[in-house]
């Protein structure tokens, strides 16, 4: 980081926090973040409601900051929220709206524990005989994100979309899928299955959008536990069931297929955790519709990712393999959509 | 008219160096390169090797949904063929054609879309359904 925003850091923390003087060390750029950069550092306060030393996060937009996801100051917000219904998250603490430090919108946050690796979740076989109750917490905080519901003050940027939530997201795929340079049949036929289908209830619920391995931070070394709940730049108002397709989707089970929760752990241990927080009984028979709808989502990201590498503005060998993934999906989608059907 | 080795055996050469010699030695992220590189060099080699194989087993099954001729009439070589009827097939999926026989005809055909593809860029997915991972490809 250059000498004068490091400055500048310190200088506005200082009085974000309350603090006469706040002392930080040399900021370090944290690996991964195509979309945003993170910044690691800790920060000694010298007084206030902070005192005392104090490991963060800046986070701020990449350069090459994809526009239809959630601004910083949104995700700001959205931490806040979550934090006050006791969502684990990190602690969000300042926010710089006018991009007075780095000269771009940022906001700093407490820093959580352990590691996101969507690897070391689905596969790490030292967290076996801890999956049924990571699992189970991880239920809880699914379902704490889901009792903020609309309207919210401090959340009206996230709109008052009168659609059912699966209509919305069909609408988008279209406009996304007319974006691309090449004919999509197959993801075409799965969004005209889902349109059909499409469950006709409002968004009832905060939606987090991306809630699967990978976004999830746990410590192995204490207990193991969730550390903090990542990524809210997907948020929207929505339906319960979409977060619980995203995560319980095959694409999503990063090769740990039995575990049908994300690759984590199992349904029984999930629904008690979110059953105990929401009070109201999870109904897996809606889910399937729903990991239909997330296969969906990700095949034509991963298509996107694709065509973000040949664009020649952000050369990537992973984007550029991602997007063959889709074809994974396709098949995934023919076979999902066939075997509800003749369920039926 | 250019000499040999041809252009499939050197991508099977550098597939082949890239693992048995690069590979043992890197760690980290290093390493996930490499095992990318690798990845995406098999899938250049097996649709190289598949030649008009893939588009002929497509065109065949677009056949049977709209009848040989309608298929054969198409013109340009298969490849130019096979995305003409793809974007024809997208067109009239969106448009209601299928509604009310999604499981039909039409499933067979987006089958065969799917694996010819698969058989090249992820062969182990239609053996085990196994999600490629660049960790391990």
């Amino acid at each position: 980081m250059r000498a004068e925003h490091r400055d500048a850091l310190g200088r506005w923390l200082a009085r974000a926090l309350g603090a006469g003087e706040v002392r930080i060390t040399e900021p370090a750029k944290m690996p991964g973040g195509a979309i945003q950069e993170n910044w690691t550092f800790d920060a000694l306060v010298t007084d206030g409601p902070h005192a005392g030393t104090l490991g963060l996060v800046l986070r701020t937009d990449a350069p090459s900051g994809v526009s239809f996801s959630r601004s910083r100051i949104e995700e700001f917000a959205l931490l806040k929220a979550a934090n006050a219904v006791g969502v684990t998250v990190p602690e969000p603490l300042a926010v710089d709206p006018d991009g007075e430090v780095l000269g771009k919108p940022s906001y700093v946050m407490r820093r959580a524990a352990g590691t996101a690796n969507p690897r070391t979740l689905a596969r790490e076989p030292a967290l076996d005989p801890h999956r049924p109750a990571l699992t189970e917490s991880i239920g809880r905080e699914l379902a704490r994100i889901h009792t903020i519901t609309p309207p919210q003050p401090s959340l009206a940027f996230l709109g008052t979309d009168p659609r059912p939530p699966a209509r919305r997201r069909v609408a988008e795929f279209v406009e996304q899928l007319d974006a691309l340079p090449h004919p999509y049949p197959v993801l075409e036929w799965a969004i005209r299955w889902l349109d059909r289908n499409a469950p006709t209830a409002p968004a009832s619920v905060l939606g987090h959008g991306d809630f699967r391995c990978g976004n999830l931070m746990v410590d192995a070394t204490d207990g193991p536990s969730v550390t903090a709940v990542l990524d809210w730049e997907f948020a929207s108002w929505s339906d319960p069931m979409e977060d619980i397709g995203w995560l319980c989707a095959r694409c999503w089970r990063f090769g740990a297929d039995d575990r049908e929760v994300g690759g984590i752990g199992l349904r029984a241990d999930f629904q008690r955790g979110y059953e105990a927080v929401s009070g109201r009984p999870l109904d897996w028979a809606q889910v399937p519709y729903w990991e239909v709808l997330a296969t969906t989502r990700w095949a034509i990201i991963a298509v996107q990712q694709g065509e973000r590498h040949l664009s020649g503005r952000e050369f990537s060998i992973e984007l550029a393999l991602t997007a063959r993934k889709a074809a994974e999906m396709e098949y995934d989608l023919l076979a999902q959509i066939r075997r509800i059907e003749e369920a039926a | 008219m250019f000499d040999r080795p041809d252009r499939l055996a050197l991508l099977g050469a550098a597939e082949t160096a890239l693992r048995d010699e690069v590979l043992p030695g890197l760690e980290g992220g290093a390493r996930y390169t490499a095992l990318m590189v690798a990845s995406a060099l098999a899938i250049a080699r097996r649709e190289l090797e598949a030649g008009n194989e893939p588009a002929r087993v497509v065109l065949d099954a677009f056949a049977e949904l709209y009848g040989q001729d309608n298929v054969h009439r198409a013109g340009g070589d298969s490849g130019e063929r096979v995305k003409a009827l793809m974007a024809d097939l997208a067109r009239e999926i969106r448009d209601g054609e299928y509604d009310d026989d999604l499981l039909g005809p039409i499933h067979a055909v987006l089958q065969t879309l799917v694996v010819e593809r698969l058989k090249r860029s992820n062969p182990r997915f239609l053996e085990a359904r196994e999600y490629s991972q660049p960790s391990r490809c």
